[in-house]
């Protein structure tokens, strides 16, 4: 999950301004009529952060819970220009197909 | 073995007893017994219809032993059948039970055999897309198919598209893919490989190409893996754990990751499925090095609050936390576990730390938001110290606006006006200009009857928000209760400048009150000519009905003039006039309008419409609710006559309603319990019975607060033993008459059991009733249905004789 600042692109210490700016920018790429999750993300994290006390009120009050896939993203990528080995690729594909097959056919 | 024996016994069977026995079978489903008969038959005698029954009967047995999983056999059953029926088209189960027998060798056999139009089933497509897919590892199953057979022939240039792309050659891939076919068997692979050429550069396409393979293609799995690598979420913890390990090894390969990495990712995925916080954070703190120092800062922080234990293992890799940090991780770990008052001892070490860094702004605040927090978290049962908290709060942030509106809420919460206002003024003074502030202050100087100052802030709201239309409201409600106030110590100037004021807030003139207060005003100016004029027009304004004239009464009353002064105008209904319900409803509301404003002459004002309401509670036409809202509603403005004509109507269209029986005895009162007659007791103890039953709650509990009026005005509730007078009555047990504490516990037990076992009582309510002095109501209500199952119980009867002998006898029992 990331931290409201994150998820607003602003900075830990951004005054109350800025942050109904950098709002309103996200508003406008996700308006609710096209993406109405992504608008609700934003507005929550606003509310989180909106003014000084709230946003005081999150860092002592707010607990999330640890985040596994941020820390997994965070695993260095040393080399991702190779690409997969046709056999991986293929191992990849055929992988449990009859048994998805299977699951998908009709019973008799 | 049993095979054998019956093929054994069929052979000695007539032909005659044989065809009985298949008969027999089949009709018993007993297909496997059919079959060893039939085939006999036919080694006797070749016939069709034999032939015809043993076909059916193998395709029968093919079904029941796929139904029990054994897929092989039912393959070999049904091919038995196939044998009878040559040219037969392959049915779509027999290729679904070769899918699950594991013969795909054989599956593609058959699908290579298969006419093109029995393979355009959506089935019939996945088995020739998996065939395809299968046959890019397993170079056999080609040459189950023809020659001439798409998948045969364009697998080609899927292998060299793929080796292609392995190995970098874009150009190549691209152009291989070109010349794979839109309804090729592997479209929905080349849009994957396609995806997987661009993801890296052009992340939309690739999504865009990944949208296009079908729904129900057997590519979906690895498409779902690359569509969430491609959105940089294929490390999400459900997603990338949840793959199997050679789409896992694929993604591995997508982000490049070695050795050190896929350990890394393993070592994770382990201690994050652990039970304990523990592994992780171990793993986490190991690993911070590749994952980055202030990342696995933040994340172990995060999981301390869960697993509090670990704060030295922290400490131990990223320095010591602060007090007030560590004060902090126990208060969230607390509050997560539900032990609020553990938590608030927290967040008090917390405040105390704060307390010795130096002063400064963030402090205050910082000091202000734990106690508001400590204020509003559950588990303080003592109102007063989240009050205390509050406005302790304030001393270090004075302008945190929420925390006066919580005050204010809870003086509400408790009943208690002066707090109420006490910080609805410290509010207004604070935010003098808040629209919130205005209009809660506005509402509260309105329930105070403070006209002036109601005025004043729904003017000064008026100002910030012309069009607010509360606001505006409460103006002219203010103005036109300062002119009725004026108009009764008979100021008639200051009653003109209200209602100059009012007119020019509502121009349209159209509330009537304002020209019943106007007309009033002419009337004690002498002007009886305009008054007239005025009370008419108001008068019409109201509907000229019921209500009208009941407005007009109370203005009159209210104006401190007679009813009689003005008798020409009140009271001109017709004598045949009704009221119909919607006019009934509205009349109840202009009532409470004036309850509401606190008011007190509406017995007084309605007297004169008595004759119309009896008639119309006659023949309008109501429902049971109605009458019971209009009971309501009559009875909060304490018109007992109306009350009961009301109720006796309503219970003469809904006879034995709880709700109406209730109104009608209380109208019998007249509201006071204490005028309750022995007979109209039991009929609303019947009342009560009757609502519980219908779980009428609203009934219930009005009843059950009358008879408690009527328990306290009796001072105690059990029938008299004797005069009473002069027994003691034991401290501690206000529930226990004089009477009865006088006659020993041996028999006061037994009395009290009788009345427990009657009323219903369990054991544990007796106690409870006992130890805390409550009411004896619910011994009134006495049925013998329970009385059997409460036997004498030494629990109770050691409590009931701990309590009486505790309480030593003082001062003289209440007389009744």
């Amino acid at each position: 999950m990331q931290t409201p600042f994150e998820l607003l692109e602003v900075a830990e210490d951004a005054t109350n301004e800025a942050i109904k700016k950098a709002y309103l920018r996200k508003v406008r790429e996700y308006p609710p009529e096209r993406d109405a999750v992504a608008f609700q993300r934003i507005r929550t994290a606003f509310e989180y952060i909106e003014t000084d006390r709230r946003r005081l009120d999150y860092r002592l009050f707010h607990h999330e819970p640890p985040d596994v896939s941020a820390l997994l993203r965070r695993i260095p990528r040393p080399d991702v220009s190779r690409r997969p080995e046709a056999r991986a690729l293929i191992g990849a594909m055929t992988e449990g197909l009859i048994a998805k097959l299977i699951n998908s056919a009709v019973r008799p | 073995m049993k095979a054998t024996l019956s093929t054994l016994k069929s052979m000695f069977k007539a032909i005659p007893e044989l065809e009985a026995a298949v008969r027999e079978d089949l009709k018993h489903k007993r297909y496997k017994d059919a079959i060893v008969s039939l085939k006999e038959l036919l080694k006797r005698e070749p016939r069709r219809d034999w032939e015809e029954a043993l076909a059916d009967a193998y395709l029968q047995r093919a079904g029941q032993v796929a139904g029990k999983g054994m897929y092989q056999e039912a393959v070999l059953l049904w091919e038995n059948h196939a044998k009878f029926h040559p040219g037969i088209v392959v049915s779509e189960t027999y290729l679904d039970w070769l899918a699950r027998a594991g013969q795909p060798v054989k599956m593609t056999q058959v699908l290579g055999k298969l006419p093109e139009a029995a393979t355009r089933t959506a089935i019939g497509q996945r088995m020739i897309e998996a065939v395809a897919i299968l046959a890019l590892e397993n170079d056999s199953l080609l040459g189950q198919l023809p020659q001439e057979h798409a998948v045969v022939r364009q697998q080609p240039l899927v292998r060299q598209a793929i080796a292609a792309y392995s190995t970098g050659r874009d150009a190549e891939a691209k152009t291989c893919l070109q010349q794979i076919p839109s309804r090729s068997p592997y479209r929905n692979l080349r849009a994957l490989l396609k995806a997987l050429l661009v993801q890296a550069a052009d992340p939309v396409s690739a999504r865009a190409a990944l949208d296009r393979i079908e729904a129900s293609s057997l590519c979906q799995g690895v498409a779902q893996a690359v569509r969430d690598y491609v959105a940089s979420d294929i490390t999400a913890i459900g997603g990338y754990f949840a793959l199997p390990p050679k789409q896992q090894t694929l993604i591995h390969a997508l982000n490049g990751y070695g050795k050190v990495q896929i350990s890394l990712l393993r070592d994770i995925q382990k201690a994050a499925v652990a039970k304990t916080s523990k592994p992780l954070l171990d793993t986490v703190l190991r690993v911070r090095a590749e994952l980055g120092e202030e990342i696995c800062r933040r994340f172990c922080l995060a999981i301390l609050v869960s697993y509090p234990d670990g704060i030295s293992l922290f400490e131990r890799s990223f320095g010591k936390l602060t007090a007030f940090e560590t004060h902090r991780i126990h208060a969230l770990h607390a509050e997560q576990a539900g032990a609020f008052r553990q938590a608030r001892r927290f967040w008090s070490q917390c405040l105390t730390e704060i307390k010795q860094r130096p002063k400064g702004q963030q402090e205050s605040l910082t000091q202000a938001a734990i106690m508001r927090h400590i204020a509003v978290m559950p588990g303080e049962s003592d109102m007063k110290v989240n009050i205390d908290l509050l406005v302790g709060s304030l001393d270090f942030d004075p302008d945190d606006k929420a925390t006066y509106l919580a005050l204010i809420d809870l003086g509400e919460k408790l009943d208690e006006p002066k707090l109420v206002q006490t910080w609805l003024d410290k509010l207004i003074k604070r935010y003098p200009l808040d629209p919130e502030a205005l209009l809660m202050a506005m509402r509260a100087a309105n329930r105070r009857k403070v006209f002036k100052k109601v005025a004043g802030y729904a003017k000064t709201l008026l100002k910030i928000d012309p069009i607010n239309s509360q606001a505006r409201r409460f103006l002219l409600e203010a103005h036109l209760g300062h002119a009725r106030k004026q108009l009764k110590i008979r100021r008639i100037d200051l009653v003109h400048r209200e209602l100059a004021e009012i007119r020019a807030l509502d121009p349209q003139q159209r509330n009537p009150a304002p020209l019943f207060v106007e007309g009033l005003a002419a009337y004690l100016e002498g002007q009886h000519g305009l008054a007239d004029k005025f009370l008419l027009k108001a008068l019409a304004l109201a509907g000229g009905g019921a209500v009208a004239q009941f407005q007009f009464a109370m203005e009159i009353l209210v104006a401190g003039l007679k009813l009689s002064d003005l008798s020409r105008l009140v009271s001109n209904l017709d004598n045949h006039y009704i009221a119909d319900q919607p006019e009934l409803m509205a009349l109840v509301k202009m009532i409470g309008q004036y309850r509401e404003a606190g008011q007190s002459s509406l017995a007084s004002a309605l007297k004169g419409l008595s004759p119309m309401l009896k008639k119309s509670f006659k023949q309008a036409v109501l429902s049971q609710e109605d009458y019971f809202g209009l009971c309501q509603n009559f009875a909060d403005a304490a018109l007992y006559d109306v009350v009961a004509e009301c109720a006796k109507q309503g219970l003469r269209c809904s006879p034995s309603t709880p709700g109406l029986i209730y109104f009608e005895v209380l109208a019998k009162c007249r509201g006071d319990a204490s005028k309750l007659k022995s007979r109209d007791e039991s009929q609303l103890r019947f009342a009560l019975n009757a609502a519980k039953r219908a779980g009428n709650h609203r009934v219930d509990v009005l009843i059950i607060n009358f008879l408690n009026k009527f328990e306290e005005s009796r001072s105690f509730g059990f029938p008299d033993f004797g005069d009473g007078d002069g027994f003691p009555l034991p401290r501690g047990m206000p529930g226990i008459p004089p009477e009865l504490a006088a006659l020993g516990p041996e028999k006061l037990f037994e009395f009290l059991m009788s009345a427990a076992e009657i009323e219903g009582m369990s054991r544990r309510e007796l106690i409870g009733f006992l130890s805390e002095g409550q009411s004896s109501l619910r011994f009134q209500s006495m049925s013998e249905a329970q009385l059997q199952r409460l036997a004498m119980d030494k629990k109770i009867e050691e409590v009931f004789r701990g309590l009486l002998s505790s309480h030593e006898s003082g001062g003289k029992g209440r007389k009744r």
